[in-house]
């Protein structure tokens, strides 16, 4: 899935900031350890209208999710 | 002649015309003559009076006059000329030249039975009238013009000779005028001429009349013009013509009037037209909600509150059209329980009339428009539908005595009267009404299959007793972020959203970083030993990730299913650490997770049991429930579509078969169904 491609700083700008009354913005790391935020299309046309409307112009990647703990192991 | 010529001359004081004759004869042998005028002179004459001698000329009796002229010289007088002088002819006789050929006297006879010949005898009469104004209002112009001529005369005609009697009129008249109207014009002409003259013959009498009216002007209207000119010309006469002769009688009136006039005429047309549209409609509503109630609160009991609603309703419209009656009848009611839900009753009663009545015509002079318009209404068959239900309970722990009063004010008020027929009253749900106003609030919208799948959903929820039981309950209709994020049971714990997507058919996440926060604290808002939690899930696949999930590090005290991850298996905690798990091969359909006691623990697919074991509860955690995600471990994104959630209390294996049957009907309802 491509998604956006964060720094740091840019992550923990946008991490859980609004853009709408009920959605907000949730930063993930692939398994590089690189941070991504994902965007539906709706999603897309709305953000374009706010302050953070530069997401949309950063580097967008393929995201490698990490590897999940089986809850089966616990 | 001997003369003393300054004598002479200062003596000739008479005007006298000198006549010579000139005689011509036809081839016949017929002779005529005729007189011409040669000079008119000065003369002196000497009348010789009385007369000298008579005699008898062609068989009358004839006086002889003699006057003695003396005249200047002139060289065409000869003895057959003839002098006149005043109305007499004297015949030239005895004619001398003076010796220095000055002068010249004659002797001049006169016959009185002389006829005179070569006399013209002229009458005219020259009228002018002018007249120059501006005039407004000319009644009449009349010209008038007399001319009267007469001659008395005795004619004797010895030879052939002619008698000319003319008599003419001139009527000039010139008027110049601006006229604004003009009603008659009239102009006329008499012109009489009388000759009494003793005449044998009478010859042809014309008489011609020229009149010539001319209107030059700008004329709009003309009332009349008229002219008339009469002319009247009588000859009477006794003529002896001896010889043969001409008489000739000529009388003319000439005419001639000019106007010049700038007519005008106005006319005013009037146009009206009057339009008038009454409507008159009359809607009387008359409504009386009487309602008490009592409640009386008891731990583990529940109060319920009848309200009979009275109502009627009188609405008359009349149209030719359509007509509609229109009422709304608001009713408020305050309740307040001192516990720890909320009672809210609404009532709402409406029904609209409208009355619209439309007329058109043409409107033309002289017509009148009216349009009149009264709307009347008969209302038949309006259904008005009211489920009322007060629900208030009271868990009290301990050994505190609590005593709950409930008092329900129910007040409505109507203005006007209606009466309605046939009429039965449906009243919303409080809590469904309150739902769709949240959901408009929010700035969603549901439309009406979804009101009305929402609206038997909660009176199933309500009549199995399930209603109660529930802490939040997310039907995710609307397909948007703000409907989806309402709580159906109340206004707490609305839900946030993160990388999802919305659809009539529910919400799903997109399976890496996205998921629904309810909000909901299971240690805070949910019971360790008395929970439950359900999904009703449209995606089958198998995925790494819950439906809900709120667990601590290493899943602990989890709350969560797993519908069917790797290998085809379920993974379902209640509030516990131990991940109970079997085989899945569809997480398709209603996950139902139940406890209803500390080591009763079931799990529950489309009614159908998957597993009822006895696992103790080791805790219940203190973060809210995720949707779409677990809630601490990372990384467990999901993508299954979710068109459920509901989270609260335990219930019982009956109220489980209920909750199946009703949230399936619902989905049925909005034609997603698995």
């Amino acid at each position: 899935m491509i998604g956006y491609k964060l720094t740091e700083n840019q992550k923990n700008f946008i991490q859980n900031k609004f853009y709408t009354a009920y959605q907000f913005i949730n930063c993930v790391q692939d398994i590089n350890g690189i941070w991504f935020t994902f965007f539906t299309d709706e999603d897309k046309a709305i953000i374009a209208t706010t302050d953070i409307a530069w997401i949309l112009e950063c580097e967008q990647l393929e995201y490698i999710p990490p590897i999940s703990v089986n809850p089966f192991d616990n | 002649m001997k003369y003393n010529k300054n004598e002479v001359t200062g003596k000739m004081r008479d005007r006298i015309i000198l006549q010579n004759v000139t005689r011509v004869r036809s081839l016949t042998g017929f002779a005529s003559e005729s007189w011409a005028d040669i000079a008119t002179i000065w003369a002196f004459a000497e009348s010789k009076l009385p007369g000298s001698n008579e005699t008898i000329i062609d068989g009358k009796n004839t006086a002889k006059n003699v006057c003695d002229f003396t005249i200047r010289y002139i060289s065409t007088i000869t003895e057959e000329s003839r002098v006149v002088w005043g109305d007499k002819l004297y015949q030239v006789k005895n004619l001398k030249v003076s010796h220095d050929r000055r002068f010249i006297s004659f002797t001049g006879v006169f016959y009185d039975s002389y006829i005179l010949t070569g006399v013209n005898v002229a009458a005219s009469v020259n009228g002018i009238a002018t007249t120059s104004a501006n005039l407004k209002l000319i009644m009449s112009v009349i010209g008038q013009a007399n001319a009267i001529a007469s001659s008395f005369a005795d004619l004797t005609v010895f030879q052939q000779g002619t008698v000319d009697v003319a008599a003419s009129v001139n009527a000039l008249g010139t008027s110049t005028a601006n006229l604004t109207k003009v009603i008659n014009i009239n102009s006329s002409v008499d012109a009489n001429a009388n000759i009494s003259a003793p005449l044998t013959i009478s010859k042809n009498i014309a008489s011609n009349v020229d009149a010539t009216a001319t209107t030059t002007g700008g004329v709009q209207l003309v009332k009349l013009l008229s002219a008339s000119a009469n002319a009247n010309a009588t000859t009477t006469s006794i003529l002896d013509v001896v010889t043969q002769g001409v008489v000739l009688v000529d009388a003319s009136v000439t005419a001639t009037g000019q106007t010049t006039a700038n007519l005008t005429r106005i006319v005013t047309l009037e146009s009206s037209s009057t339009t008038a549209a009454e409507t008159s409609a009359t809607a009387i509503l008359t409504k009386v909600l009487e309602a008490s109630a009592t409640a009386t609160a008891e731990t583990n009991a529940a109060a319920q509150i009848t309200i009979p609603v009275n109502a009627s309703a009188t609405a008359t419209a009349e149209t030719s059209a359509t007509a509609q009656l229109s009422y709304t009848v608001n009713a408020y009611a305050d309740a307040t329980a001192l516990t720890s839900a909320d009672a809210q009753i609404v009532r709402i009663i409406s029904a609209e009339a409208t009355a619209m009545a439309e007329s058109s015509a043409e409107a033309s002079f002289g017509v009148t428009f009216v349009a009149d318009v009264n709307g009347t209404a008969t209302v038949t068959n309006a259904t008005i539908a009211r489920t009322a239900t007060l629900a208030a309970s009271v868990t009290g722990q301990g050994t505190t005595v609590a005593t709950i009063t409930t008092v329900d004010n129910v007040a409505a008020s109507v203005t006007g009267a209606a009466t309605v027929t046939g009429a039965t009253l449906n009243v919303a749900d409080p809590d469904v009404t309150a739902f769709f106003e949240r959901v408009t609030t929010a700035g969603g919208t549901l439309n009406s299959t979804e009101q009305s799948a929402i609206t038997t959903l909660v009176s199933s929820l309500k009549s199995n007793g399930l209603w109660t039981k529930m802490k939040a309950i997310y039907p995710m209709v609307g397909a948007s972020a703000a409907a989806c994020a309402q709580n159906l049971k109340s206004a707490s714990f609305t839900a946030t959203f993160t990388g999802c997507s919305f659809a009539s058919t529910g919400v799903t996440p997109n399976g890496t970083n996205g998921f629904m926060d309810t909000g909901l604290i299971p240690s805070i808002n949910l019971q360790q030993n008395s929970i439950h939690g359900s999904s009703y899930c449209r995606t089958n696949a198998v995925q790494f990730g819950p439906l809900f999930s709120s667990e601590g590090a290493g899943y602990a005290n989890g709350f969560y299913v797993w519908p069917r991850l790797t290998g085809d298996l379920y993974s379902v905690r209640i509030n516990d650490n131990t991940s109970t798990s079997s085989s899945a091969l569809s997480s398709l359909g209603f996950h139902l997770l139940n406890r209803t006691s500390s080591t009763s623990k079931k799990y529950l697919k489309n009614n159908t049991v998957i597993f009822d074991t006895s696992i103790a509860t080791t805790g219940i955690h203190n973060a809210s429930i995720y949707a779409g995600s677990s809630r601490t471990a990372t990384n467990n994104y999901t993508s299954f579509e979710q068109s459920f959630l509901s989270f609260g209390t335990g219930l019982t294996d009956t109220e489980a078969s209920n909750f199946y049957t009703a949230v399936q009907a619902f989905q049925t309802s909005l034609s997603r169904q698995v």
